[in-house]
């Protein structure tokens, strides 16, 4: 390297990060620049703040999963899906269907040495599973007019350092069917709550925050689709600020794409929040791009809605489940008499409530029903009290409530799936 | 009520227009311009984050001064494509 190059980089040195980061960004709008930059060409500030960021901060922390060894991890994403359009997911008639990828590097004009530029790009946001049909993502990402739309695909990642999968498996896809409920607020609460088509079998569900609020200075980590490219987790981050009810503030690394994704506590292992938003992700660098994140001090950090936001529709963790109408609630009983508690809220009259309950077979669980109170053995409103495994209750609600739900093993144990769902009298 | 406001009709017609301009501007600041030359605009602010889809958005919270003497206030996301054009997302209450 030439002295000049030398004292200009000595130069730029003497600048903070946060000064190169505004004088890159800014300059897609100036004709010149003028200052202390004059006559700087912008590669070679992007060399110097890319060099400070990770010499202080040792930012860029995203890692392929065939990279990742620590178990814990590995579990945390399994539960992790991409989201794509219906159009990009073209189904080859074999049960599998391939993903319509571009390249990242030419897609977004990356410059030469940009990470992962040979990678497949796609997925447009990020989410997880929380309940065997029911995915959580930002509110941002989906909204009930195109929610049937939109194709939730488990394992878009990396199979080694060349090889990514993208010829997936159908029993891997899924179709949303309706949000079961949403919030988008600028700069506040953005979560969406997803009813998938059918149920996911092989695919863990994850724990998430239900009440409580996480430490200032938590570590955390993400799982997603940054950049919409195959699944990348990003630790060595912290919770920066935690003054807002609806959202917690990170330095994690994320990008376009990350939209939707699990925040994990690296402790627990349990989701706090949904990445939504934050800082800028690229600059332009001599007519290509370079990724710039930012540092644990510095810029805005990025936004997590917390998962007590959309928590109420899980119920408190010490008391009856709430479960959704239409959704089939797997669980198990473990002993003779043992029982679970149920409710489902804001049952409506005029439409008949039918309660399914199906056992395991050759024991006998039966089912309780009671309006506006737990439902006990010995005292109910309505029951399904058959020496058979499965139950059904119906109910012809006069006023508007909670209805609570009981299964009891009268005999034996297993595992049992519980539904509910309302119908019109008329069709009597 | 005067010539610097607009009706709830006019406002919606605006909103299906959005997507058309959005997508002939060269930067966001040409968006946001020409939105305050619009006599109905009472202010107008871009978020100083980006929400992050792929591609990600932008959002531009804009109030409107309505001709019932109210003011409404809608947020614009839009599309910054990887090829430096612009999109119109959604349009949505704050």
């Amino acid at each position: 390297m030439s002295d000049g190059k030398n004292d200009l980089i000595k130069k730029l040195n003497s600048f903070e990060a946060d000064q190169l980061l505004g004088e890159l960004k800014s300059r897609p709008k100036k004709v010149r620049s003028s200052g202390p930059f004059q006559d700087v060409d912008s590669a070679t500030i992007a060399k110097v703040l890319k060099d400070k960021q990770k010499a202080i901060y040792g930012v860029d922390d995203r890692k392929d999963l065939f990279l990742v060894d620590d178990q814990g991890i590995l579990n945390d994403a399994d539960c992790v899906v991409s989201l794509f359009q219906n159009r990009e997911v073209v189904d080859n008639g074999d049960g599998t269907s391939t993903l319509a990828v571009k390249n990242f590097g030419t897609e977004y004009n990356l410059c030469n040495n940009e990470r992962f530029r040979e990678q497949p790009t796609g997925a447009f946001c990020s989410g997880f599973l929380v309940a065997p049909d029911l995915v959580a993502t930002a509110g941002h990402c989906v909204n009930p007019s195109n929610v049937t739309n939109i194709l939730f695909v488990f394992g878009f990642r990396m199979v080694d350092e060349t090889t990514p999968h993208t010829n997936i498996d159908n029993n891997e896809i899924y179709r949303g069917l309706k949000v079961i409920d949403r919030k988008e607020i600028s700069d506040g609460s953005d979560w969406a709550v997803v009813k998938l088509e059918r149920a996911v079998a092989n695919h863990r569900i994850t724990d998430f925050r239900r009440t409580g609020i996480i430490q200032n200075n938590q570590a955390v980590h993400v799982i997603g689709h940054p950049c919409g490219l195959p699944t990348k987790f990003a630790g060595g981050a912290r919770v920066r600020d935690n003054t807002s009810g609806e959202f917690f503030v990170a330095n994690l690394d994320t990008y376009g794409g990350n939209s939707g994704s699990p925040v994990f506590n690296s402790d627990t292992h349990q989701v706090e929040g949904i990445l939504v938003r934050g800082a800028t992700d690229f600059a332009s660098s001599n007519g290509c791009d370079v990724s710039l994140v930012c540092p644990s001090s510095g810029c805005r950090g990025e936004d997590c809605t917390k998962t007590t936001e959309f928590s109420y529709l899980f119920g408190q963790e010490n008391g009856p489940e709430v479960i959704l109408l239409d959704t089939t609630i797997s669980s198990m009983l473990p002993d003779k008499d043992s029982i679970k508690e149920y409710v489902i809220k804001g049952i409506e009259s005029g439409k008949k409530l039918i309660i399914n309950l199906e056992g395991p077979e050759g024991q006998d669980f039966d089912l309780y029903v009671k309006f506006g109170s737990l439902a006990k053995v010995d005292d109910w409103d309505s029951r399904g009290y058959t020496s058979d495994p499965n139950e059904e209750v119906t109910i012809d609600p006069t006023e508007q409530g909670d209805y609570y739900i009981t299964v009891h093993a009268f005999a034996g144990k297993g595992n049992f799936n519980l539904k509910a769902n309302t119908m019109s009298s008329e069709n009597d | 009520m005067g010539d610097d406001t607009i009706s709830a009709k006019d406002l919606a017609k605006l909103i299906e227009t959005l997507a058309d301009i959005i997508q002939q501007i060269g930067s966001l600041e040409e968006l946001e311009g020409w939105l305050r030359s619009q006599h109905y605009i009472k202010s107008i602010r871009t978020a100083d984050y980006l929400i992050k889809t792929n591609p990600p958005r932008k959002e531009l919270l804009v109030t409107f001064k309505m001709d019932n003497g109210s003011t409404v206030t809608k947020v614009i996301d839009i599309v910054l494509y990887p090829n430096k054009t612009f999109g119109l997302a959604e349009v949505h209450e704050p």
